[in-house]
């Protein structure tokens, strides 16, 4: 396994905001973050070996490509601590429209439709 | 003197000047002095060379723990080692002189042994759970670098896969 694909929800403030912290975090292996298909509402990790993780499976895929996490990823993925993180991932999950607005949490489109609407001024020269 | 009813006696053998109300105990500073002198001395030969030889085992069974928790790299691993055993002498060695003390009154040999053993007994035990506190060190370090090989394993099985698996021959 050399490499990670997250596809995740673009529509979502905080999945965006959690993607670009991913970005200046110190990945074990790279890790890329694409938009997800239409059709489907789980978030979905998959690797370079074909292997596939959804839902809860594949937050923790994200978390064990840090090396700040990694040693956390082994600790939720043990049975003791398992549906703790299971039920931590579905509420984060289903909430997570909640969240954005409650966080100001804003999605790429978000900023570029408000980058779109700001006056400029045309240069005097 | 003799109207309270006290009396001085001489004893030769004893070599002490009694006085009935008290015991002058004038010459015999030099045996309450060896009492104590053969508490501290062995108190502090033996937990010295328990030390050493406790921090000496670390650091050689220690090494092999941190090479590998430094993927081969001697030379990081015997600098962590030298540091950690480094620490482990000043907390022990600072542990000891600071337990010597004692208000015992030392005067029979029954109390030397029992206070030689008191305190050699609690010197053992701090390095005991100073050699474990060692070790958990060693391992964790250990851990976290086998956790981060290029090969480790995903904490938990694939949800499914994407095309069908090629077993590995």
């Amino acid at each position: 396994m050399t490499r990670l694909n997250v596809y995740y929800d673009t529509r979502c403030g905080l999945c965006t905001s959690i993607v670009r912290w991913l970005a200046g975090q110190r990945q074990l292996l790279p890790v890329l973050c694409l938009p997800k298909s239409e059709g489907v509402d789980d978030l979905v990790v998959t690797a370079d070996t074909g292997e596939m993780w959804r839902g809860d499976s594949a937050w923790l895929m994200v978390i064990w490509a840090l090396d700040e996490f990694r040693d956390l990823s082994y600790k939720l993925g043990k049975p003791s601590l398992l549906p703790f993180a299971r039920q931590a991932f579905a509420t984060l999950s289903d909430n997570r429209g909640l969240l954005s607005q409650w966080l100001g949490l804003k999605t790429d489109e978000d900023i570029a439709a408000r980058l779109r609407n700001v006056p400029v001024q045309e240069c005097a020269l | 003197m003799n109207a309270f009813k006290n009396y001085l006696t001489s004893n030769r053998t004893k070599r002490t000047l009694e006085l009935n109300t008290f015991k002058l105990n004038m010459f015999k500073k030099e045996d309450k002095l060896m009492f104590i002198f053969h508490t501290y001395l062995p108190y502090l030969a033996l937990s010295i060379a328990v030390t050493v030889w406790v921090a000496r085992t670390l650091h050689k069974n220690g090494r092999t723990f941190l090479i590998d928790a430094f993927h081969g790299n001697d030379a990081l691993a015997d600098s962590v080692n030298h540091l950690l055993v480094v620490g482990f002498y000043l907390i022990n060695f600072g542990w000891i002189v600071a337990a010597l003390r004692t208000y015992q009154e030392v005067n029979t040999g029954r109390v030397l042994m029992e206070l030689l053993s008191d305190k050699i007994g609690t010197v053992l035990i701090v390095l005991g759970i100073m050699h474990f506190l060692n070790i958990f060190i060693f391992s964790r370090m250990r851990r976290r670098a086998l956790d981060r090989r290029p090969d480790a394993p995903p904490p938990i099985p694939p949800s499914g896969y994407l095309h069908p698996q090629v077993q590995p021959r």
